[in-house]
């Protein structure tokens, strides 16, 4: 338990620096695009830590394996210059860190308030099921329970690929 | 995660020929493999050259193409064997099936005759998805950059793309990582395709009955295990081969030929390959309910 204990807050630190990074470094695209893959590949570890190993590994092969390339191609490949980049407002930069500092003020009143009944959360779930996070499970619950929502999911997106397809369409036209 | 052996009993202990037996062992293969990609189009970004540029933009957009018709191209593997765990799928491949026995299955033929009968092929993934050894392994010649898909490289187009700006050693380490692809490739084609570390008509039990009689179990044991060995390793060289065979033969393609290649027909034939096999498992399976 302490190893995982470790892990999981070394893994959890690395995606909050790198996040924060990826928001520093807004006008190095490229390194913006790699720490925001370092966050995607800790949270994959800390799937992983929960027992969720599938869902671990399809979010790495997901997230860093296809919409990180997606994304390194097209800065490649339109070569953004920081001076065509609009600057940020300092209002709007204000407002930002705000924002941020908000949702962690939140997140830290939540975390303050849960301490003490983590070990009691724990105790109140059980032994995790035989299982758990596997492929098999996950295809069953997908497929069997929830089968009205992910075709309904599947129609969304579909929806948002025709929307997206049309929109630039006509731009190019 | 590739098994090079199967699970062997000597007396109480077992010994397992797998370094790391995961359930999802091909996802993890995948997913390491997408993320290989970044080396590449690192590489030619951080080069602040053309030839480079150019490289790693081909690299990025052939990498994701590809993955996906590789990742679409093994679902029908994975449904044949109902695993994606590498040990489960040569652990099924040991074994044979009758070439006709669907004639005896749809009631064609109410007990096939001797010499069809005697017709049989490994239960290997190769005979099960010939459709699907194509396409995965022609994706994953694409995904490996090597020729005749080496569009990121091109030595006459882009002189040498991505890898323009290096030399030495860096050019070796990139270098190196292709040939390592090139015989984890070989491994993973050899596991799910090609029947892993079995060897064709004889499964483990029967080599070990059969040299057991007269040698004892215990040797038994151990000439099945090298024999295993032999047979996974003989499987992975012929791979390698073809793989080699394959970059030497053939020209390389055009950048909207790969395109057109990988979205006109690796993709839709893959997916027809799903729902191909879905069918079938679901007509086979209703059958010998009824049987």
């Amino acid at each position: 338990v302490e190893v995982q204990q470790l892990l999981f807050y070394a893994l959890g630190a690395l995606a909050l620096l790198s996040a924060v990074a990826m928001v520093c470094l807004g006008r190095q695209l490229v390194a913006a695009v790699l720490c925001l893959l370092l966050t995607t590949v800790s949270v994959a570890g800390i799937d992983v830590l929960l027992r969720a190993e599938f869902v671990g590994i399809v979010h790495l092969l997901v997230y860093p394996g296809a919409i990180g390339i997606v994304l390194l191609f097209a800065i490649v490949l339109l070569d953004p210059r920081p001076d065509d980049m609009v600057p940020l407002q300092r209002v709007e930069g204000l407002v930002k860190v705000l924002g941020a500092g908000g949702v962690l003020g939140i997140a830290a009143l939540f975390s303050l308030r849960l301490r003490g009944s983590l070990a009691s959360l724990q105790e109140l779930a059980g032994p995790v099921p035989d299982g758990f996070g596997g492929h098999r499970a996950l295809g069953l619950a997908l497929y069997g329970d929830y089968l009205v929502p992910l075709e309904v999911v599947g129609l969304i997106l579909l929806t948002a690929i025709v929307a997206a397809v049309v929109l630039t369409k006509r731009r190019l036209d | 995660v590739i098994p090079y052996g199967g699970i062997y009993e000597f007396g109480d202990t077992t010994l397992s020929l797998v370094a790391a037996d995961i359930d999802w062992g091909v996802l993890y293969v995948l997913a390491l493999g997408a993320l290989s990609s970044y080396g590449a189009v690192i590489a030619g970004w951080t080069s602040k050259s053309s030839w480079s540029r150019l490289g790693s933009i081909r690299s990025s957009l052939q990498t994701i193409s590809y993955s996906v018709a590789m990742g679409l191209s093994l679902v029908g593997v994975f449904m044949v064997f109902g695993s994606l765990k590498l040990s489960d799928m040569a652990l099924a491949q040991d074994a044979s099936f009758r070439i006709f026995g669907f004639l005896e299955l749809l009631g064609w033929l109410p007990v096939l005759p001797g010499w069809l009968a005697w017709l049989k092929l490994p239960y290997w993934g190769i005979f099960l998805q010939p459709l699907g050894f194509l396409m995965f392994l022609t994706c994953a010649l694409a995904a490996n950059k090597r020729p005749p898909f080496d569009l990121p490289e091109a030595g006459s187009e882009l002189a040498g793309g991505t890898l323009t700006e290096y030399s030495g050693m860096r050019f070796g380490l990139f270098y190196v990582s292709e040939f390592v692809q090139v015989v984890v490739i070989a491994g993973l084609c050899a596991t799910m395709f090609l029947g892993g570390w079995s060897v064709p008509y004889l499964t483990q039990a029967t080599v070990i009955e059969g040299i057991g009689s007269f040698l004892g179990e215990g040797l038994a044991t151990v000439l099945c295990l090298l024999l295993h060995l032999a047979s996974f390793f003989t499987k992975v060289a012929a791979m390698i081969w073809l793989q080699i065979l394959i970059r030497w033969s053939l020209p390389r393609v055009r950048y909207d030929q790969l395109m057109d290649l990988c979205w006109k027909w690796l993709l839709p034939f893959s997916l027809l390959n799903v729902f191909a096999t879905a069918a079938a498992l679901l007509l086979t399976r209703s059958l010998l309910e009824a049987a």
